[in-house]
C-alpha cells in the first residue's frame, strides 16, 4: 500500500529511529504527552464550566477564554508534537492499529478530547468574529448560545 | 531499602493479593482501566487548578485579580479531587498490590505527592498568616516565585512518576 510506504519512510527517519531504538526516550516523551493532555483537558474544562454557567461567573466568558485558552493551545501543541514523535517511532503499526478493533476504545477517548477542543476553538473563533463592543454601548447578546459540540 | 522493610512490604502485598476484594478486581478486566481513566481525569482537574494558582503567583495569569479570587476559585479543586484520587488509587493498589507498592516509581510518586501537598498547604498557611501573600507587589517576592516553581515541578514530576509505574512493572 502507498500509505505503508509513506509510514515506512516516516519510521526510518533518524528522529523516529532514535526514539524506537532508545529505551528511555519513549517513556520520557510519553510522560510529557500525558502531562500536556492533562493540562489540555483541565484548562479547557475551566472554560467549559464558565460556558455552562457553573463556575468563574465573576468573569465574562470572553475574558476567561482570553485568560485560559493560550495555555490550552500551548499544552495542545506540546501534546501534538510528542504524539507525532511517538507515532513516528512505530508508524506502520500505529497506522494499522488506528483502524483495528482493539484500539477503538483508546481512539474514542482521543476523539472525544479532539472534539471538546475543536468545539472550543469554534466558540472562540465565533467570538473573535463578533464586532467588539464599544465603550458605553450595551452588551451584545452572547453569540455562542448554542454549544452543539 | 532495608531487607526488613522489603520483607514486610512483600508480606503486605501477598496479604492484599489474597483478599476477596483483590481477587474480585483481578477477575474482571474492566475495573482497573475504568478506574485509571477516572484517576487521570481527576489528575487533570488537580494539576490544572494547581497550575492556575502557580501562574497567578508568578503574575502570568489573572494578574488583574486579587489572589483571594484565585484561591477561592482553584484551591478547592486541588484538595477535593484528592478524595477521588485516593479512592481510585486504592482500588488500583488492591487490584495489583505488587505492581504498585513495590514499584520504585510508585514509591517516588507518593513521596512527591506528600511534598506537593505540603507546598500547597504552605501557601495556604502563608496566606492565613499574611493576608497580602501572593498579591503581586507584596513583600516576599522570592518566596512567592519559589513556591510557584516548586509546585509546578512537583505536580509535573508526580504525573511523570505515575506514567513510569508502567515501565517499572
Amino acid at each position: 500500500m502507498e500509505f505503508d510506504r509513506a509510514f515506512g519512510w516516516l519510521q526510518a527517519t533518524p528522529v523516529a529511529k532514535a526514539i524506537s531504538e532508545n529505551e528511555i526516550l519513549f517513556p520520557w516523551i510519553e510522560s510529557v504527552h500525558v502531562l500536556a493532555i492533562v493540562l489540555v483537558v483541565g484548562t479547557i474544562s475551566i472554560v467549559d464550566l464558565r460556558l455552562l454557567g457553573v463556575a468563574s461567573l465573576d468573569r465574562s466568558a470572553r475574558r476567561l477564554m482570553q485568560d485560559v485558552l493560550p495555555f490550552t493551545w500551548g499544552a495542545f501543541v506540546v501534546a501534538a508534537i510528542t504524539g507525532s514523535l511517538m507515532f513516528a517511532s512505530d508508524a506502520v503499526n500505529y497506522a494499522h492499529n488506528f483502524f483495528s478493533e482493539e484500539s477503538s476504545s483508546c481512539f474514542c477517548w482521543q476523539a472525544s478530547t479532539w472534539r471538546s477542543f475543536i468545539s472550543s476553538a469554534l466558540v472562540i473563533s465565533r467570538i473573535g468574529m463578533s464586532p467588539s463592543r464599544r465603550r458605553g454601548q450595551p452588551r451584545s447578546p452572547p453569540r455562542y448560545r448554542c454549544l452543539c459540540g | 531499602m532495608s531487607p526488613v522493610f522489603s520483607k514486610s512490604l512483600n508480606a503486605i502485598c501477598v496479604w492484599i493479593d489474597q483478599t476477596p476484594l483483590s481477587q474480585a478486581i483481578q477477575a474482571t478486566s474492566w475495573v482497573v482501566p475504568t478506574v485509571q481513566t477516572v484517576h487521570i481525569l481527576a489528575i487533570a482537574v488537580v494539576a490544572s487548578s494547581a497550575l492556575m494558582i502557580d501562574l497567578r503567583l508568578l503574575g502570568i495569569f489573572w494578574a488583574d485579580r486579587p489572589m483571594k479570587a484565585v484561591f477561592s476559585r482553584f484551591l478547592p479543586l486541588v484538595w477535593w479531587p484528592l478524595l477521588i484520587l485516593f479512592a481510585t488509587g486504592a482500588i488500583m493498589i488492591i487490584g495489583e498490590p505488587a505492581r504498585s507498592l513495590k514499584n520504585p516509581a510508585f514509591q517516588l510518586k507518593m513521596l512527591l505527592l506528600i511534598t506537593a501537598l505540603i507546598v500547597t498547604g504552605l501557601s495556604q498557611f502563608f496566606r492565613r498568616q499574611d493576608g497580602t501573600f501572593g498579591d503581586l507587589g507584596s513583600a516576599p517576592r522570592l518566596l512567592r516565585v519559589a513556591i510557584a516553581v516548586v509546585s509546578m515541578l512537583l505536580w509535573s514530576a508526580i504525573i511523570f512518576a505515575g506514567r513510569w509505574i508502567a515501565y517499572y512493572a
